[in-house]
């Protein structure tokens, strides 16, 4: 099986030729990382017309750099949901006259799941780690979503949400902070490189939601604390109390997300648990998820940080069970801003019932 | 030489097959909101009916505004992965310019294509006898339009919007010209070559956002 795997659900353009064990063939990513930067944030109208400029160069750079004429394809898996609509509009489209000029099968695949699934994808050449069994819990938190699943098989009805955040993904909050600290657009990647030298208790700041048996997350009131220390002291005025602020705000994001994960991970009796979303790139996150699951007997699994960043390879993936099932969602595909997966957690509830 | 040609910047959504100067057949629809689900089927039907295999089509073609963005996206995101699927060119067929070759084939030049912009602008462009642009596709204040007129000599408007607007030139709002239609993009997909005329949009108005003040740290932090 051959299948090709298309993602513009964001500010991401991929595709991806990958096979039936899960083996990515070839992939390609166009960001759009630095045409949204000045903006501090994705303009939805300039990602989806960014979309639409290089879709058809992505797609064709999958086959000219696997070798393979799209004839060889034996279906095509498409983020159809949830995302910006212009954006996952020029996706679905594209997979659409794709498939139908071909004669191929077509799913649309939740952008969520493609997450989730992530960590069965095989990298040619880089180190394999032994793929989780199911059931797992998983967290994915990515700069639009933070939540924990449990995870029993590929297909959306064996994926339940334990727990969501009520407000900002765990991602916004570092994109935001970020922005706040002056450090540019993503917040993600400069936080976690200046934390790493950084005293993380030098500042003292709240823990966001950290209660025993709830497993939804809130960060809108640790991106205000921040606000507020800033306000008071000022940005800071040298290097050191810099990376001591990002050290102390990344701790405790990363020190919830671990706690809430293992605390989903033990309700549900699971041994593994899977780091999915373009926050589990971050560095202490890994680092400090293994280090405090293994007391209590639970293996952390993450995907090579490439499959962590939104790809076209684990839509292809989360797409094969449909397609090898012969199933088609055909002319009939179109997307949606929303996930298909049961949702648990009212968003926006803020702290009323906290 | 068999063409086949997708329009669905306006609310209009059509498809047209075209085979030598002939409409071998075309279809189009003016529902809110669904040219995604209503173009493939119709260019299924249409293949059908006309008894063509996809392969048999030799050059496609797909209108790319100005217009609704997302319509724009509708259509030009399906012709891409027809051209990519079919191994076949993808001409891009302005809107207005469409518009205006359907009118010079019964009226004089210069024509004026119009589509109401909202926001009390058009878009417009002006095209000669031969086809020529001589004003690009752009939004243009409705007031503007009577000196736009005047300056290029226009004898012929077309567009349904025109029947509101008070300008005294010979107007066509009927038939397949009172918006743009596939039949006459599949027209000009005949004749423009694909390397000069390709299938990306004609926005002709900004993304709407305007650029922040970002707080700047003041230390170097990458």
């Amino acid at each position: 099986m051959l299948i090709l795997g298309i993602e513009t659900s964001c500010d991401e353009t991929a595709a991806a030729l990958v096979s039936g064990d899960g083996t990515v063939v070839s992939d390609a990513v166009h960001s759009q990382i630095k045409l949204h930067a000045p903006y501090g944030g994705v303009v939805p109208e300039l990602a989806s017309r960014d979309h639409l400029r290089n879709v058809r160069p992505v797609i064709r750079e999958v086959f000219s750099k696997a070798g393979l004429s799209p004839s060889a394809l034996s279906g095509i898996a498409v983020t159809c949901r949830p995302g910006l609509s212009g954006a996952l509009l020029v996706g679905v489209q594209v997979a659409k006259g794709l498939a139908f000029a071909l004669d191929k099968p077509i799913v649309g695949v939740d952008h969520l799941v493609g997450h989730l699934l992530a960590v069965f994808l095989k990298f040619p050449g880089a180190p394999t780690q032994p793929a989780p069994e199911y059931p797992f819990v998983a967290l994915l938190a990515s700069g639009g979503h933070t939540a924990l699943y449990r995870v029993a098989g590929p297909a959306i009805a064996q994926i339940n949400e334990l727990g969501a955040t009520r407000d900002d993904a765990a991602g916004e909050c570092f994109d935001k902070v970020g922005k706040l600290l002056g450090l540019g657009y993503p917040g993600g990647p400069v936080i976690d490189r200046l934390a790493k030298d950084g005293n993380p208790d030098a500042v003292q700041l709240p823990w966001p939601m950290r209660r025993k048996g709830s497993l939804e997350f809130s960060f809108s009131g640790l991106k205000s604390n921040m606000l507020r220390w800033v306000n008071e002291h000022g940005l800071p005025k040298d290097e050191q109390a810099q990376k001591d602020l990002c050290a102390a705000f990344q701790r405790r994001v990363v020190d919830t997300l671990i706690w809430k994960a293992l605390e989903a991970a033990r309700a549900e009796r699971v041994s593994t648990l899977v780091l999915a979303g373009g926050v589990a790139a971050n560095r202490e996150l890994r680092e400090r998820s293994a280090a405090q699951a293994a007391p209590h007997g639970i293996r952390v699994v993450v995907p090579p940080f490439k499959a962590c960043t939104d790809n076209a390879s684990m839509i292809a993936y989360a797409g094969l069970h449909r397609l090898a099932a012969g199933e088609n969602d055909a002319g009939a595909l179109l997307m949606s801003p929303h996930t298909c997966l049961p949702q648990s957690t009212k968003k926006g509830r803020g702290k009323r019932d906290n | 030489m068999r063409i086949l040609a997708i329009e669905s910047s306006s609310r209009r959504g059509s498809v047209a097959l075209l085979e030598g100067d002939r409409v071998v057949g075309s279809l189009e629809h003016e529902h809110l909101n669904s040219h995604a689900e209503r173009l493939l089927p119709f260019i299924e039907r249409l293949l059908a009916e006309a008894g063509w295999s996809k392969s048999s089509l030799d050059r496609l073609g797909v209108g790319i505004g100005p217009g609704s963005f997302t319509g724009l996206r509708v259509g030009i995101a399906l012709a891409d992965g027809l051209s990519i699927g079919l191994d076949r060119p993808l001409t891009g067929v302005g809107s207005l310019r469409s518009m205006a070759f359907g009118a010079l084939s019964e009226r004089p030049g210069p024509c004026c294509a119009l589509l109401d912009a909202r926001r009390g602008e058009l878009f417009a462009a002006i095209y000669d006898a031969d086809h020529l642009e001589l004003t690009a596709p752009a939004a243009i204040p409705v007031t503007d339009l009577p000196a736009l007129l005047e300056t290029y000599g226009v004898a012929t408007v077309v567009g349904e919007v025109a029947q509101h607007l008070p300008h005294g030139r010979i107007q066509l709002t009927g038939g397949t010209l009172d918006l743009p239609h596939a039949r006459w993009v599949a027209a000009l997909t005949a004749v423009l070559d694909e390397a000069e005329f390709p299938a990306l949009p004609e926005y002709v108005r900004g993304i709407g956002a305007e650029l922040p003040i970002l707080p700047r740290s003041g230390l170097e932090a990458r």
